[in-house]
């Protein structure tokens, strides 16, 4: 590689690592771009623990499982990675001034891509592979198999994101629509995803669930011959993924080489509507304009809807699921049974899952740094930091009442939840959504991140979403613990919860008040 | 319009702005000048409430520390660099401002077309802002500003970027706000510009000021603007 790619290259990789670091984390770099590929080898490490504890799937079921999950995660993360790498990206109008072949920014370009979605799959697998070796006491062929195997397949969903995102570049293309067709394209990828995982298991077969390995086999057959090499060490099938995985690459490649230029022309070019003729000059409120305004960047923005409210999303398709499903509530009645009344046992159980959903949209976590270098205009214009953070908690306040409200309804006239519990939920949720909209603003304020040159850098990375994310899940959990502490779940638990949440409400709003105004002040 | 005293900044250990006292009075327009780095935009962004500062600073009477949301709403400022919310359209920027401002609806449906026709955006308010260039996002920062009557107008360098028409009608409209009764206080780097428009200037020198006056005095020993700044500048 030449002296001038391998400049260009540091200076691609260096503009996703976290510039304001210590000192000897600045070192790190590298390393830490590597952070969100090793959060999701936790997270799926600890699906991996969880079977294995369980011992509900064979190791090779939970390699399949495994292997599936982060299969998926790097083609929906490599859909939008694309986006700012391959075509969109920042620096175009920079690069392609500079003395640079057109061939050597498009191989730049595809390495810092490929580094991003790369470390992903084969971070996010690694930790797992490992495990479930330790645990079966694997010898060495199964190292050397499983490593060769996790390499060389993980360039294959790293390819098929940069199709998928190619087609979705085609499709929405420079119109009034593309954003539109964007999210809309986003969102059936989702569906599909989700529909998928949800269709793989059945409560009825929960004490065994290694049907599963056939069910991902016959989807998704090339996941299966993974495991032939990885557990039968299938020489042949290492060798067709071998060719196959270059031939694709091959043409892939060449094919993004031949169309990089050109798409990265079109993404350039604005959509221009039709001439103003008048009209659209609306007058309302200080803190009702800026509330629409918030709300339209995060509609429009659609990693910053997919990381809010996913959980939300995920609970709307398990409620669709269960109207075309109802023997499946008989089946979870059973189970349940044992931990009281079943009829309030429901309730809460939804109820608890609506506050997961609530707790994990994270929108005002990160709403001050999206202000990013446009937050000149709020500290100028006659608005006080309060009619800031309302117009910003207020959106938090509306999307968490959109994905909780609406499924507890329905879950609760499903499961024939008792009118009173209904309302008490209500109230509850209430209470949990005013929680996550006071703390999101205090974290982001405590760790604001204003430089950035793309969204998606706050969305994903900042430290404010990472320790609003987790901090919440530990929040819930603690809660959780205190009510199963309690032994049984009566309607006092609900008025725990209350007086809880009322609690920490008025805790938050008084911080906001004092500690947020004068850190607003000080951004 | 504009009371400042005693004005210090610093950030850390580094003392920006060094005790500045300035006034700028109604019907005036004052050019703020200076090398780089010597706290122009520091002393701007002070002004319009983005900054904390030690001192004094009152618009219209109003402190901008203690009266903040009633100081602001007299002035208007634009920043040296237009970043506006780039999702938004164009229309949808001028209504959050003039709902921020409070300006009332026929004034401000009244306002934008004048404006905007003036600055040749008029065909383009249904456009994102992201699909605009430099100058018109300037422009269309401007007409925000201009929108709502301010008595202060608050610009940091605002001829960067504007095409010769707009540069002119900037220019007029400036004029015409201070013949209103309001103030204008503004800084830039073209010391033509400066010489033509302003009824005073004033030159920041690492952080203090290093002149306070009119052209009739800088005249009296200078033939030019520019012959005393870059005596300034080798000092």
């Amino acid at each position: 590689m030449s002296k001038k790619l391998r400049s260009l290259l540091k200076a691609q990789i260096s503009m996703y690592v976290p510039k304001r670091l210590p000192g000897f984390l600045k070192k790190l770099g590298p390393v830490l771009l590597m952070g969100p590929a090793l959060l999701i080898g936790l997270f799926v490490l600890y699906y991996a623990w969880m079977f294995e504890m369980t011992g509900i799937l064979s190791s090779e079921n939970i390699i399949m499982t495994v292997i599936m999950i982060v299969t998926m995660m790097t083609v929906v993360f490599g859909i939008s990675v694309a986006k700012g790498h391959l075509f969109s990206f920042s620096d175009y109008n920079l690069l392609m001034s500079l003395p640079i072949k057109k061939s050597e920014l498009f191989i730049v370009k595809l390495f810092s891509y490929l580094i991003y979605t790369l470390s992903i799959y084969i971070i996010g697998l690694l930790p797992s592979f490992i495990y479930i070796g330790i645990t079966n006491g694997s010898g060495i062929d199964y190292y050397l198999f499983g490593t060769l195997t996790i390499i060389i397949s993980s360039l294959i969903p790293s390819l098929i994101a940069i199709f998928l995102a190619i087609l979705l570049r085609k499709l929405s293309g420079n119109g009034k629509h593309q954003r539109l067709i964007e999210n809309l394209f986003n969102v059936l990828l989702l569906v599909v995803v989700f529909g998928v995982s949800m269709n793989l298991v059945r409560v009825e077969d929960m004490e065994d669930l290694n049907f599963v390995g056939d069910i991902i086999g016959r989807s998704l057959p090339f996941i299966k011959a993974y495991a032939d090499i990885i557990f039968r060490h299938n020489i042949i099938n290492l060798l067709i993924l071998t060719v196959v995985s270059i031939t694709v690459g091959y043409v892939l490649v060449n094919f993004l080489s031949k169309t990089f230029i050109r798409l990265n022309e079109m993404a350039n070019v604005g959509y221009k509507t039709k001439d103003y003729k008048g009209g659209g000059i609306k007058s309302s409120g200080r803190i009702m304009a800026l509330y629409k305004m918030e709300f339209k960047r995060f509609l429009k923005n659609f990693m910053y809807f997919l990381n809010t409210c996913i959980f939300g999303v995920m609970l709307y398709i398990g409620v669709i699921y269960l109207l075309f499903n109802q023997d499946l509530i008989k089946e979870m009645t059973t189970a349940i049974s044992m931990l009281g009344d079943s009829d309030i046992v429901y309730s809460f159980t939804v109820l608890m899952l609506c506050i997961f959903a609530i707790h994990t949209c994270d929108i005002a976590a990160i709403s001050i740094s999206l202000e990013g270098k446009n937050l000149w205009i709020l500290k100028s214009s006659p608005l006080s930091p309060k009619d800031v953070f309302l117009a910003k908690g207020l959106v938090n306040f509306t999307v968490s009442m959109v994905i909780a409200i609406l499924p507890y309804a329905l879950l609760s006239v499903i499961l024939g939840v008792n009118l009173l519990y209904v309302l008490t939920g209500v109230l509850i949720l209430v209470l949990s959504a005013i929680f996550t909209s006071a703390y999101g603003l205090l974290i982001n304020l405590l760790l604001p991140k204003l430089e950035f040159d793309r969204e998606i850098v706050v969305i994903k990375q900042s430290a404010s979403i990472m320790v609003a994310l987790f901090s919440n899940f530990f929040i819930i959990f603690a809660i959780g613990f205190l009510l199963m502490y309690l032994n049984e779940i009566t309607f006092m638990s609900y008025l725990i919860l209350i007086i809880i949440y009322i609690i920490l409400d008025i805790i938050l709003l008084y911080l906001l008040n004092g500690y947020g105004v004068r850190k607003f002040r000080s951004l | 319009m504009l009371k400042i005293k005693n004005l210090r900044k610093a950030y850390g250990d580094h003392e920006v702005i060094k005790g500045i006292d300035l006034e700028v009075k109604s019907h005036e327009i004052v050019g703020f000048i200076g090398m780089n780095g010597s706290g122009k935009t520091t002393t701007i962004k002070a002004i319009v409430g983005i900054h904390s500062f030690d001192g004094e600073i009152s618009i219209n009477g109003k402190s901008i520390k203690d009266d903040e949301i009633n100081a602001k709403m007299d002035m208007a400022y634009v920043a040296d660099n237009p970043d506006i919310y780039d999702t938004l359209k164009a229309i949808d920027y001028l209504n959050l401002m003039g709902d921020i401002y409070e300006v009332p609806l026929d004034v401000r449906k009244k306002e934008i077309e004048e404006l905007t026709k003036d600055l040749d955006i008029y065909n383009n308010l249904n456009d994102e802002i992201r699909s605009f260039s430099h100058g018109m996002k300037q422009k269309l920062v401007l007409t925000a500003a201009f929108m709502h009557h301010p008595k202060l107008l608050v610009l940091d360098e605002p001829f960067v970027g504007l095409d010769p028409k707009a540069s002119y009608l900037l220019k007029e409209k400036m004029r015409k706000l201070c013949d209103e009764g309001s103030a204008v206080f503004f800084s830039t780097h073209v010391l033509e510009v400066a010489e033509k428009l302003c009824d005073r200037i004033i030159i920041l020198k690492d952080g203090k000021i290093f002149y306070d006056g009119s052209f009739e005095t800088i005249h009296k020993t200078h033939a030019t603007l520019e012959e005393l700044f870059m005596e300034l500048a080798n000092e």
